[in-house]
């Protein structure tokens, strides 16, 4: 079977560096892992991709096994020591995200022969398989609310508990016909693919970043989609080869352009005259607002230098062609000037 | 109108939070069975919605988010007054982002930011401060793009009754209920009510009905809004039996109640 893995990240992350959604494949041993680290928890993008790594070297679909394999890479985890802001408030909600762990939720798939595979999943990442008749069945969910109701993930810290809280892990072992096509999906995408199943084609047969993430962009913007990080593995055999559909070097969102800082236009009961006394934040506000119509003075300057020596060029170059045209009328009718008495004389001969 | 389960919060969209606190003498009294003021218990909450918003706002590339710009209305603090309660840097600022929250603390305990004192001093002048969340709302609306994000949403914290607003109420009625007529394209604002008061009763969570002798109770359920779908969702979340049409209010609540229902009325 042949690859087409379609990967990017939100927009909210600006760049592709903060993608929590993480992917491998090792054709060696025939497996294949994807994990969404979960935006909330601190440093997910970290614990998902130390996740897929490691179980793609280590492939186990013993519920055991893929404990301790997912408790030893916590450990990994929850031993470093991250370095900390040095501004207090916001080191607080850092110390607090590291000690409630990094949270991810994973799938994993190895080929065991030509037509049987194993899965193990834990949390809202879902599998597909398109039959060669156009059904579609999906594993472990069928529907959006079977999706949206799990809750279950993996968490480094009540992985390290000496009785973690339950981790619901769901595994099988499927077969598939030649000329199924497969899909791994993460869980925004799932959820387009659950709600109408036409997506699946029209997503998965683009063949370039660009219109991958024109299409992505559309349904975000049209709320049909889920602003989240998109993983999706394609497998078929009709796939002429394996293809990498990610964000190129340099790509990036644009960062939002954030309205300016709220002012309450009307006075408000109770207000007094200290309410004028300015203070440090009212002076960052300020030169924060001064700064941005510095900028937009500048930009409005530079534009208006380019429509000066725009202005300057087309007058110039207006005035070259009246002296062509002028030029080129007078060679013309010099001429006629000439011949008119020639004419004339001509006549008095005759 | 558009669909509010739809309405992503952002930076681009962010939406304001107006926190209500009463700060009147009697909220000097025990919160319920504890060694502490309500005062007390009603400012720590709302230290911890703050640190929890910033939790939710924090991103993995160590940046907080502006998703919410929040007001907090002390009311009571003076006779017959109504004043923002940020104190310190943010002193006098009436609106502040999430962002500037957490760059301008006023202080820490256990290793936590705060940014709110308690007070209990004087009278309850509530029908003042709807009026002022009913400014605050109509200016924040109508600035730049927020007609496009999700409606303001109104948590007051009271202990009593109302000293500004008769014996009828209607003053504090028309308020409120003119501060549910503001809309963004998502819906209107919502107004949820935490009333912890001094009187005994049974705890009544997300009621869909209030039978209460307990006058100004019963006018505050009334003056609820109704639990949207995302509530709904966050209040079973939290273990409440809570049905299509539960109102956002709560009576007799502990400080249990008191974090979740701030919790509930914050949408993630």
């Amino acid at each position: 079977m042949k690859i087409k893995v379609f990967h990017t990240h939100k927009k909210s992350s600006i760049t592709y560096n903060f993608v929590q959604d993480k992917f491998c494949i090792n054709p060696e041993n025939k497996t294949i892992a994807i994990a969404d680290g979960t935006t909330q928890s601190f440093r997910s993008e970290f614990w998902s991709e130390l996740l897929v790594q490691e179980f793609c070297k280590h492939p186990t679909f013993e519920t055991n096994d893929f404990l301790n394999l997912s408790k030893s890479l916590a450990d990994k985890i929850q031993s470093t020591s991250p370095v900390y802001s040095k501004r207090s408030a916001i080191a607080s909600l850092e110390r607090d995200k590291f000690n409630k762990g990094s949270t991810s939720t994973f799938l994993g798939i190895q080929f065991r022969d030509q037509n049987t595979f194993d899965v193990l999943t834990v949390g809202d990442c879902n599998l597909f398989i398109i039959k060669k008749n156009g059904d579609i069945i999906s594993y472990p969910f069928d529907s959006i609310d079977d999706l949206n109701n799990n809750q279950s993930f993996l968490n480094t810290i009540n992985l390290l508990k000496e009785e973690p809280d339950p981790i619901e892990i769901s595994k099988v072992q499927l077969k598939f016909e030649d000329g199924d096509k497969l899909l791994l999906c993460s869980d925004a995408i799932s959820r387009l693919f659950l709600s109408d199943k036409k997506w699946i084609d029209e997503i998965v047969s683009l063949d370039s970043f660009d219109l991958f993430i024109q299409k992505i962009e559309d349904l975000w913007s049209d709320t049909v989609l889920e602003e989240d990080d998109i993983t999706i593995i394609y497998m078929s055999e009709t796939l002429p080869n394996t293809l990498y559909i990610t964000p190129p070097v340099g790509f990036s969102f644009p960062e939002p352009q954030p309205t300016p800082p709220f002012i309450p236009l009307t006075p408000i009961p109770g207000e007094d005259d200290s309410n004028l006394k300015l203070t440090d934040m009212d002076i960052k506000t300020i030169m924060h607002n001064f700064n941005c119509i510095q900028n937009d003075f500048l930009e409005i300057k530079k534009k208006q230098k380019f429509h000066e020596i725009l202005l300057l060029s087309t007058v110039g170059l207006l005035t070259m062609i009246l002296l062509v045209l002028v030029f080129n009328f007078s060679s013309e009718e010099t001429p006629a000037v000439n011949s008119a008495p020639a004419a004339k004389t001509e006549k008095k001969i005759r | 109108m558009n669909d509010l389960s739809n309405l992503v919060i952002t930076s681009t969209n962010p939406c304001l939070l107006v926190y209500m606190v009463d700060q009147s003498r009697s909220m000097e009294d025990s919160f319920r069975n504890a060694s502490h003021s309500k005062s007390v218990e009603v400012a720590n909450a709302i230290n911890d919605i703050l640190y929890e918003v910033g939790l939710r706002c924090f991103e993995t590339d160590g940046t907080i988010k502006n998703r919410f710009e929040v007001a907090i209305i002390g009311y009571g603090k003076a006779s017959n007054s109504v004043q923002s309660a940020w104190e310190g840097p943010l002193q006098n600022k009436w609106v502040v982002s999430i962002k500037d929250i957490f760059d301008f603390p006023l202080g820490e305990e256990n290793d936590k930011p705060t940014w709110i004192r308690p007070y209990a001093v004087n009278n309850t002048p509530m029908t003042k401060a709807f009026e002022n969340a009913y400014r605050l709302c109509q200016d924040w609306i109508s600035w730049g793009n927020h007609k496009d994000c999700h409606p303001p949403i109104i948590i007051n914290i009271t202990d009593g009754e109302a000293t500004d607003a008769g014996n009828s109420y209607q003053p504090l009625k028309e308020q409120v209920e003119r501060l549910k007529t503001l809309t963004t394209n998502f819906g209107n604002a919502f107004v949820l009510n935490i009333h912890i008061s001094s009187s005994a009763g049974d705890r009544k969570l997300f009621p869909n009905y209030l039978d209460s002798s307990d006058k100004f109770g019963s006018l505050l359920f009334n003056l609820s809004s109704q639990l949207n779908e995302n509530m709904l969702r966050l209040a079973r979340q939290e273990g409440y039996n809570v049905q299509n049409g539960s109102k956002g209010y709560v009576f007799n609540g502990n400080a249990s109640d008191l974090m979740k229902f701030l919790n509930i009325g914050t949408p993630k």
